[in-house]
């Protein structure tokens, strides 16, 4: 099976987050095949989950000041600070075997940055978190499902998210290459309650720490493409947008990631609501 | 797995998984056990807004789980009558009674033509028992 693997760029939030959203579609409509890009933030950014609340004014002024820039990406789970990383977006579906459930998909996945870390030397682990089954089903008809966190050392190194429609995926997330908590002390006000005592930086972990060196970016790349090759089957080809992608990429940033419709749509009113916010930074990678 | 709990016989279905429950031109919606499942612990549900239009096999709210956010999709035509407010404070329904407190919202049916496309217990259980 081949697939396209798209050349490293940089972007803004907005455009990231809305060529993360072109690239499914395209797939989804049959335009695309599976496609993987890897990618930077300039200037760097905070990626909120789509149901988080959105920073109030005061927030937003002091992203301002600092130069930072915000916004909702079109998957859950928690706010993540994008600066010296490397972020992935991997589009592919049901063609490509991911049929679910959401957690086996996403430990695929998983297993294929492991087996790319390793070409790089270094060990991670897919983090097992515990999740007992509920409902009305008994365990034995599907596969226990278990998150899939990729950790180095205890600590968080990958976190990601995934964007499912009908029969197609996106899986974007971001691989730390060091992690300097000024953003969460300086621009961030209520720092967590962990990064008080310097818990943070404890509970993450950077390529280049757990390494003990940076290898060159494009090694890194292409040590990941060919773990996710080996999992996934798929080839992966150098391939560039389509003008369709690009003018849909386009819009999206326009109409959708740019607007205070979406940036400042209310979301969660209870787990992580207002006054919660702390909490989702101390998970910040995820 | 048998045709019991898991697809309810009284029931119709739609091939995006959800369940539907036909009383006159009220039509009350959810995701199906399997969904459920299939997508983990629910951890927020975005709810349609009473009054909006919703149309057949379009969006009509979202569900995130734990690492996905996923599209629920209206199963037919018709004006959102209620929805269920509980699922803003207690997502975890969805999980728990997908047939009961996690129910998701009524529509009034705007056109019974529709109710032909939705999919029978019969039909819903070969479907995911293929997948």
């Amino acid at each position: 099976m081949i697939g396209r693997l798209l050349p490293w760029s940089t972007g803004t939030g907005p455009w990231n987050m809305a060529l993360d959203e072109a690239l499914l579609l395209s797939y989804e409509q049959g335009k695309a095949p599976p496609t993987l890009r890897f990618y930077g933030w300039d200037p760097p950014a905070l990626s909120l989950g789509c149901f988080q609340q959105p920073l109030n004014e005061e927030q937003q002024r002091r992203f301002r000041l600092a130069g930072v820039d915000w916004v909702k990406r079109p998957t859950g789970g928690r706010a993540v600070f994008h600066e010296d990383e490397l972020t992935y977006a991997l589009v592919a579906g049901e063609r490509e075997g991911f049929t679910g459930p959401v957690l086996a998909d996403y430990q695929k996945i998983g297993l294929g940055f492991k087996r790319g870390f390793a070409l790089l030397g270094l060990t991670v682990e897919l983090a097992p978190g515990a999740r007992q089954a509920k409902g009305l089903l008994s365990q034995a008809c599907f596969a226990a499902p278990s998150w899939s966190e990729l950790t180095c050392q205890g600590r968080k190194l990958v976190g990601s998210a995934q964007l499912r429609h009908g029969k197609a995926l996106l899986q974007h997330g971001s691989i730390l290459l060091s992690f300097n908590p000024w953003f969460w002390r300086e621009v961030w006000a209520e720092a967590p309650a962990a990064e008080k005592n310097g818990g943070l930086a404890r509970k993450v972990i950077g390529l280049r720490e757990a390494l003990g060196r940076l290898p060159a970016r494009s090694d890194v790349i292409a040590a990941l493409c060919q773990g996710l090759s080996e999992e996934l089957g798929i080839e992966w080809q150098e391939g560039d947008l389509s003008a369709e992608e690009l003018s849909l990429a386009a819009r999206l940033r326009a109409e959708k990631y740019t607007s205070a419709d979406w940036n400042n749509r209310r979301g969660r009113k209870g787990l992580f609501g207002d006054g919660r916010n702390a909490v989702q930074a101390e998970e910040a990678s995820g | 797995m048998g045709v019991g709990k898991m697809v309810p016989s009284e029931l119709k279905y739609t091939t995006e998984h959800e369940w539907v429950k036909v009383e006159g031109k009220r039509a009350t919606v959810g995701i199906t056990a399997y969904a459920q499942k299939e997508l983990g612990d629910v951890v927020y549900v975005e709810l349609p807004a009473v009054g909006e239009k919703v149309k057949s096999k379009a969006g009509m709210g979202s569900i995130e789980s734990v690492k996905a956010v996923s599209d629920v999709y209206a199963p037919l035509s018709g004006e959102i009558l209620e929805v269920n407010d509980e699922l803003q404070f207690n997502p975890e329904l969805v999980n728990q009674d997908p047939y009961g407190k996690g129910w998701i919202a009524v529509i009034e049916v705007a056109n019974p033509d529709e109710l032909k496309d939705l999919l029978t217990a019969e039909a819903y259980q070969k479907l995911i028992g293929e997948e």
